[in-house]
């Protein structure tokens, strides 16, 4: 028993050590990681509300533009590419088409300045801006937080913890290259 | 007076103690580009401690020269942050952004913006915000009076944050320019001008003949007329019972995530 106690005293205070390097590092992960989902939750809630503005804008401007098919078509479609979206890159490229299809809409409007002075247009256009806006913080905060969580992840003691309990790099929510540029507008004759 | 010695106190108690909970003391207005005169500020001031006072919702206004080349969303977020507008829990906090600069070369525009925190999303849609600014701010900005663009705008949000936590008959009077955006305040004038009319109109008739010519309408002086605040106590005022329930006045350390509207003008 004596010849024991030795490695078993090592061995005790081997596993202390561990536990206070340990626990702190795994509850600053397991709180990083939840700061992560819900800022993830929170860019997805405001994609959401975009999706859901959409119909109402599309319907506004059935009523003056009804012959602007093309647009109204593109718009469409990257809504609901958007509506079945899934993670963020899927989403983030969603997320542009859909930006890009809304800012030639932008442009096709300057046509028809009864739809531009259309009140429920305003709104619904004040109300997209402030979507598009809002998706561009919370795009933002949630890439801030997974930069945080990710430099944890990858440097130590986290790297062990992580290891240890499967904490996986974050992706980030990145806007896809072009998208932010805008859309080139053919005003050719041939389709009035 | 008052207000800043309880500042002080506060501030004192807080040293003493030790709190870490320290905001950086915001005020209600801030008009670097001395926009509003000192009666104007006072009376948003006055709204602004009655409206957290009673509500815990702050509703702010900067001006500012130049943004520095940012864009005014990410401005007006960014401050909006930076400010902690609003209450913590409930990120009830708004700020108007008024900006004077203007470049056409740079393609550099006037901006009048209005950010709104988490909690004001639904008092203050970006929809309906835009919507204030075009019939409220925009007549007035137009005619290069920001100031009351400002007040007006002010009072608008105001009453819109009041009337969702229920605050019953604190309604700030709001004045709109041009027909049009108002449909209350147009019949009152419109009414005026009418009796105007029958009076000048009784007049000719008994002066009999020709007398004073063409008159009708003569000084009737076209829409509604424009309200002129700063009938509102002047000064300080009261302030309740003092310095409200926040440490150092405003920025309860409330955030917001990009909602709202604006103009260029």
């Amino acid at each position: 028993m004596k010849k024991l106690a030795g490695p078993l005293i090592a061995i005790i205070v081997l596993v202390i050590i561990a536990a206070i390097m340990i626990v702190p590092s795994y509850n600053k992960l397991v709180n990083l990681e939840e700061d992560v989902d819900q800022s993830y939750a929170q860019i997805e809630t405001q994609l959401q509300r975009r999706v859901d503005l959409i119909p109402n804008l599309v319907n506004t401007v059935k009523g003056y533009a009804a012959q602007e098919k093309e647009v109204l078509e593109s718009i469409a479609n990257a809504r609901s590419k958007m509506a079945g979206a899934q993670g963020p890159e899927e989403q983030a490229a969603a997320d542009s088409e859909l930006s890009g299809a809304l800012s030639r809409l932008l442009v096709v409007v300057e046509n028809y300045p009864d739809l531009k002075a259309n009140e429920s247009f305003q709104q619904l256009m004040d109300e997209l801006a402030g979507t598009e806006n809002r998706i561009a913080v919370a795009r933002k905060d949630y890439n801030d937080v997974v930069a945080v969580f990710n430099r944890t992840v990858k440097r130590f003691p986290g790297k062990i913890v992580a290891s240890i309990f499967g904490f996986d790099e974050k992706e980030y929510f990145k806007a896809v290259e072009g998208a932010q540029q805008p859309p080139t507008v053919d005003f050719g004759d041939d389709k009035k | 007076m008052i207000n800043r010695f309880c500042m002080f106190i506060v501030a004192l108690l807080i040293a003493l103690t030790g709190t870490t909970t320290v905001h950086a003391i915001t005020e209600v207005v801030v008009d670097d580009a001395e926009i509003l005169s000192p009666a104007q500020e006072a009376e948003i001031e006055q709204y602004g401690m009655r409206l957290q006072a009673a509500t815990k919702a702050e509703l702010a206004v900067r001006t500012v020269y130049s943004l520095e080349g940012e864009p005014i969303e990410d401005y007006a977020v960014r401050m909006l942050r930076e400010l902690k507008l609003g209450d913590k829990d409930m990120n009830n906090g708004a700020l108007l952004i008024v900006s004077t600069e203007k470049d056409e070369e740079l393609n550099i525009g006037r901006e009048f913006y209005l950010a709104t925190g988490y909690g004001l999303e639904g008092a203050l849609p970006d929809g309906k915000v835009g919507r204030f600014i075009d019939e409220l701010a925009m007549p007035y900005l137009r005619q290069e009076q920001p100031d009351l663009a400002i007040m007006e705008a002010y009072k608008a949000f105001y009453n819109e944050i009041a009337a969702e936590y229920g605050l019953v008959g604190d309604e700030l009077p709001v004045t709109y320019i041009e027909s049009g955006g108002g449909d209350e305040d147009v019949g009152i004038p419109s009414f005026v001008v009418i009796l105007i009319v029958i009076f000048l109109l009784i007049r000719m008739f008994k002066g009999g003949g020709r007398g004073r010519g063409g008159g009708p309408g003569g000084r009737s002086g076209g829409g509604p007329p424009i309200f002129f605040p700063g009938g509102f106590g002047g000064g300080g005022g009261g302030f309740g019972g003092g310095s409200g329930g926040g440490f150092g006045g405003f920025g309860g350390g409330g955030s917001g995530g990009g909602g709202g509207a604006g103009r260029g003008w």
